[in-house]
This record gives C-alpha cells, structure tokens and sequence, in this order.
C-alpha cells in the first residue's frame, strides 16, 4: 500500500484522487481541506437559494484579513469541501497552441515546458471527467477529433440578437463549452447550487469517491496543513496539520505529498514549510515561490435597447455564447480576449409584485426595453514582482495572513481599454442607445490566480518541473493554476484538470512509491 | 382605532383586476387596538426564523390560508397558473421547510395569525391580503413585528417560488425563469419545447 496526501479538496485534488484510486495499484490517499463539509445537490439547500436569495457561500469566503487593496481574494474563491467549484461558472475553454509559447512568440512572461499536443488527450480527458457540453466541430484549438461528452447548449434568443450584431463587425464566435451535464441538467438557472449536480462541483465528484472507495480515501476537513514535513532536502514524509475540531495541531506521514490549494496557498505552503535546508521555502532556492501572480482582468460594457417586443430575457443561468476572435495570436502581444454576452430585463417580476406594480405596468415594461451585456476575460502579462507572501498573524483557519503585490502591465491597461471600445460599438450596432452604455475594466483578483509555483524545465526559472515535481525533491508535487506559466485568455479549470490527470498517470507509472521509512 | 393606508383607489394603482375590484368594498380597513397590537408585535431582530430547531409538519388548515397568498397573487396579477398542481408542489416544499432545521414552522403559525385575524376584520380576502402586503405602517424596527417578518420571511418567500415553480412567468411571455425545472434539452419537457 502507498499512501499519498492530497492537500486541497478542489478540483484538482478531486481529479487527482478518483484518476489514482481508479488504477491498479493499492492507494491510500488522505485529502486534507481546510474549510468545512458541504452537501452537495440538497433539496433543502436549494430551495433556500430559490426562496430567500440566501447567500449559500458567504461563511466560506476568505478572512476579512486576507484582503487586500488590489487583487481581491474575498469571494474569488472558497474554503471548503469541493473549493471554488461550489460557486465557478462553469466555462472551460482549452488554451490554444500559442498559449504555451508566450515568451518566444512575445517577450512577456515564460514558455511552458509543455506544448499543446502534449496537453490535448488530457484535455480530452478531462472533458469527459468534467461532464463537458460543447461543440465537437469547432477546431479552435484544434481537437484531434476528440468529442466532447455532450452536445452544446443551443444558443438562447438573446444571443441570436447578439450575434447579429457581431456578425456586422465580422467578429467570430462559438458555442460555449460548459461544465453541465446535458443530459442531467434541468435549465432551472440555479447553477450557483444545482439541485441535480448537473454542474460539476468537485464537491459532488468527491462525495461520489468517499461512497465507491470508502476503505482507500479519507477526507479530513476543518484540517488546513500548515507545513510540509522533510526527510532530509529530497523527501517529504508528511504534513502537519490543525484540527480545528479539537483545536489540536496533529500530523500524518505519507509516501507522496501533493499540494492543491490554489494559487495563494499553495506558495504560502512551500514558504511556510522552511527548514534548515531550504530556508527561504521549500522549491525556493531560486526565489520562484510565491512571484509571477498573475490573475484575470475582468472588462465588461451594457447598454439598454428601445424596444423588446419578444420579451428576452435571462433564459439560462450560464452562458451559452463565447467569441474568442480577440483570443488569437495576433493579439498575444498586447493581450488575448474572450468575451460572451447576455440579454435581461432590470427587475425580477416577484420583485415587482411584492412592491406592488400593476399586471399592466410589468406588461408594459417587459416589451419596453432590455439590458445587453458583454464581459470579458483578458490575458494578463506577469511580472517577477507580482507575488504572494506570508503576512503577519493567521487567519480563521489558523494559516498564515496573505500579502500580495501586483502591478499590472501597463500594456495590458492600455489593451483593455481597447476591448472595452470594442464592446461599446457591438452594443450600439445591437441597438443600445449610446446614452444608456457603461462601461468598466477591472483590475485581476483572485478568481482566476496564477503562477506562483510555476513549471520549468530548469530549477533556475521556476518550481516544479513539467511533471509538476518540485524542483530539487523525490516525492513532492503541486498541481493547481499555480504551476501555469502564462494564464492566456482561458478559464483555468479545465487546464488544471487536464494536468492532475496527467500527474496521476505520471504517479501510476513511477509506483510502486519508495516506503515511508519505517512505515511499511 | 388604526386605519390601515390602503383603500381602494391604492388598490385601483395596483392594476388589480375588474373582479377582484369587484369584491372590495370602498374605504379604508379600521382596526381595532388589538389587531394593530397583533400587527406590530415585537417578535425578533434576528434575520433566521424564530425557533429554528422547532420543526414539524404544517396543519393542512394552516397551509391552505398560506396558500391563499399563492391564490390572491395569481387571480389578482391574472397569472393563469394550474393551482392545483402548483399546490402538490408547494406543499412539498414547505415540508421541507418546516421539518428541517432552520425550520419556518414558528414563522408560518405567526402568519397564519395574521391572515386569520385580517380576514376576520376586512370585508374580502382580497382586501385583508392587499392590506397584509402593502399597508403602510409607521412605526420603529416594523422588520422586527410580526407583521414585518411575516412580509420578510412568508409572503416574500412564497411570491418568489410562486413565480418560478407553478410557471407562472409564463403568462408574461418569458421562456424560462430561475428556479423552474425545464428539463434537459435533449429531453421532450425541456423548457423550450424544441421550438427553437
């Protein structure tokens, strides 16, 4: 029996888990998360999200301590079983070839160690683990014939009308490729808490795990590690751990360690873990650790058009159109961009109701006018000094406070802007009066952070190598955003999944592990 | 005496329906002390239903005056939703409510108190409830009263899965609304109906 530690109960550590478990060989594998149990697909739960609008997340959210002046962590991400997957979108766009090449097709930034075609049947893969709608035809990137599980959500009334105006600028676009079951998924627009569990959640997939492999995985919650335990500079045998339970530190031993928790606090893990031999972090001999944070600019513009005689309004509670004409390499050296679109009323009916406007008025006011919206994802170039540090005191979860600097590219501020104006003339060509349009751009937060523990083929440029092993040890491992050495114009997810799905096959084929020390 | 602000020209503004107007008569609902006592009642400042841990199941008598809100909004906004079916499903769901902790049975008896008193002191249901919903009251933390968590945490609530649940959006000519099971695309009850 080997036993292997997963530290993080996200996707990545999920993915992880159920590819090692489905091997051959005799896991034992502990998955520490740091935030509570959660039920997934609870009928109460939901209904209490229908009814009283209740804020499911809100005791799962970061510390208050942990905020910061710019890059926001409250609310990008969760401390709990199943991580940010419990509140994500959804959205899984593959990077494109070009993404993995960033600093030979641009200057900015770092290549990855890895190409596409070495992540395509990974992808593919995790296309079907995620339970991925989308469209099997669409070739950019290209997908080597590799189907996705379910066909695509079929474009809802407001995109026609969206997509006619992108059609007058000669702006491609494309189905959306989404982490819903068509099969399951019952279109109630509740995704935020799905009844069914037709949207991933890791939080789903894992309770699924503990029921099928109940005597070979064991989750620990309320279990943040605090530090990775080493044997020597090579080999971790173990991690210590609080049970915020008891209100007791404790730890355990293990033959593989992985570390899973995100961006933030996988670094702030290596550079907690210093000891004698690596005094600055452990994989921080070369000062990686914790630089190159690089996240998501958000941008996004709206205006209102006269007029709704067919009364469009919010059909589905995921977005079901993407364009990634601006996600092409012609626009890697100012910032790639994908962006989608939606079509809504401004008031809810209830909400009119209940302040007592008439049948006639709420009549009136549907065909009236609607809300055209477009938002966007940019690509953000990283720079060394962006980085995540250890702050003074702890947080809730008895893990250290976060420090973070960021200074995004002036490149990209000034490419942002541009994005923005192109959302400004596709919503006057949709129709909406100039008057009516707001805009914004938004610096990153945390909801798509990056890099902090990036992969390279040398110890000098980065942490782990491109089987994310940490540089300079035997049995160490980070799978999370944090090993991405660009973020390109993509949602993170499905890459992160891709990669724990090759780690895992990377792992099978390196067992049997060399024991723990005394402990077989 | 308290003389609630609502009477019928308010309810006119409302939009309210020709038979519902019908049905109530001209002036102002007069109550006596202790019914506005009733109203405004201290019950709490918290946010969660009173006596949370206190679950049950609702007497069928009691589910039935919560469901004449559900009858009211749909008659009085001509919402044209199959009652019968949506109460089936109401029921349901309000069991779930009540039988599980946070639990609503304390809040959904203190309504029920309020519908029995208003009914029994106006001259038509339509006008206890328009009175249950939109009179003005001006008096400190109203949030806290009896009456004003009952708008709070039943009669809000119950609106909004009205609206979703029984299908009722659908009388305004929308496709879908959040919280209303559709169905799969790929399968005959999706809420397109394969129409486009």
């Amino acid at each position: 029996m080997e036993s292997i530690i997963i530290v993080g109960s996200g996707v990545a550590g999920v993915t992880l888990a159920r590819q090692l478990l489905k091997t051959e060989n005799d896991y034992q594998i502990t998955v520490f998360e740091a935030g509570p149990d959660f039920k997934p697909g609870d009928y109460r739960i939901w209904l209490d999200q229908v009814m009283a609008d209740v804020d499911l997340y809100r005791e799962f959210v970061d510390d208050p301590r942990t905020e910061n002046e710019h890059f926001g962590l409250r609310g990008s991400r969760l401390f709990v079983k199943g991580g940010t997957t419990n509140h994500w979108g959804g959205l899984t766009p593959r990077f494109k070839p070009e993404d993995f090449e960033l600093k030979s097709r641009t200057g900015f930034g770092a290549d990855w160690p890895l190409n596409y075609d070495d992540m395509a049947p990974y992808y593919a893969e995790a296309e079907i683990l995620l339970g991925i709608t989308g469209d099997s035809e669409n070739d950019d990137p290209p997908r080597h014939g590799a189907k996705y599980p379910f066909p695509p959500t079929a474009f809802t009334l407001g995109d026609v009308l969206i997509i006619e105006a992108l059609k007058t600028h000669d702006i491609s676009y494309g189905h959306m490729s989404i982490a819903r079951d068509g099969n399951r998924c019952i279109t109630t627009g509740t995704c935020n808490y799905c009844p069914v569990n037709a949207r991933y959640t890791a939080l789903y997939d894992l309770a699924r795990l503990q029921d099928e492999y109940e005597d070979k995985l064991t989750l620990k919650t309320e279990a943040p590690v605090t530090k990775i335990l080493m044997d020597g500079k090579k080999r971790t045998r173990g991690v210590s751990f609080l049970n915020l339970k008891t209100d007791t530190p404790d730890s355990m031993g293990a033959d593989v360690v992985i570390v899973c928790g995100g961006t933030i606090e996988s670094a702030k893990l290596l550079l907690s873990s210093a000891n004698k031999d690596w005094a600055d972090g452990i994989g921080n001999d070369s000062g990686h650790v914790g630089r190159h944070l690089i996240g998501h600019p958000v941008m996004g513009a709206s205006g209102v058009r006269p007029g709704n005689p067919d009364k469009l309004d919010g059909e589905l509670g995921f977005t079901s159109l993407i364009s990634r004409h601006f996600d092409s390499p012609e626009y890697q050296h100012k910032g790639k961009m994908w962006f989608s679109g939606s079509v809504g009323s401004n008031s809810s009916l209830e909400r009119q109701i209940l302040s007592n406007v008439s049948r006639a008025d709420m009549d009136a006011s549907l065909i009236s006018e609607m809300r055209i919206s477009l938002g966007g994802e940019m690509e953000q170039f990283e720079s060394p000094e962006n980085r995540v540090g250890l702050g003074s005191g702890t947080t809730r979860h008895g893990l250290p406070t976060t420090e973070i600097e960021v200074v995004v590219h002036e490149i990209n501020i000034k490419t942002r802007q541009e994005h923005v104006q192109t959302f400004v003339e596709i919503l006057k060509t949709a129709g909406c009066r100039e008057d009516s349009i707001e805009s914004h751009a938004g610096d990153p937060d945390g909801a798509h952070a990056s890099s902090t523990c990036r992969m390279s083929s040398s110890d000098v440029d980065g942490v782990v190598d491109p089987d994310l092993q940490v540089h300079g040890t035997d049995n160490l491992y980070v799978c999370s955003n944090a090993v991405f050495p660009s973020i390109a114009a993509a949602n993170p997810t499905l890459t992160v999944s891709a990669l724990a799905v090759r780690l895992a096959e990377h792992i099978g084929e390196q067992s049997p592990l060399v024991p723990l020390s005394g402990s077989h | 005496m308290t003389e609630l602000k609502i009477d019928r020209r308010q309810l006119i503004l409302m939009g309210l329906s020709s038979s519902v107007l019908a049905a109530i008569p001209l002036g102002c609902v007069k109550l006596g002390n202790d019914e506005a006592d009733e109203l405004l009642q201290f019950v709490s400042n918290s946010r969660s239903p009173v006596d949370a841990k206190r679950t049950g199941s609702l007497r069928q008598e009691d589910f039935e005056k919560l469901g004449g809100l559900c009858q009211y909004v749909n008659r009085a906004w001509e919402l044209d939703a199959d009652m019968g079916l949506y109460f089936n499903r109401l029921r349901a769901d309000l069991d779930f409510k009540t039988s599980e902790e946070p639990s609503y049975l304390t809040e959904y008896k203190h309504a029920v108190e309020l519908i029995s008193m208003m009914v029994g002191t106006t001259s038509s249901v339509e006008q206890a409830w328009a009175s249950l919903l939109f009179s003005d009251f001006d008096v400190e933390n109203f949030a806290a009263t009896k009456l004003g968590r009952a708008r709070r945490l039943v009669f809000s609530e119950l609106i909004t899965h009205q609206i979703p649940v029984s299908g009722a959006f659908k009388s305004f000519g929308l496709w879908n609304y959040s919280g209303y099971f559709g169905g799969s695309f790929t399968a005959p009850e999706s809420y397109r109906k394969g129409a486009v």
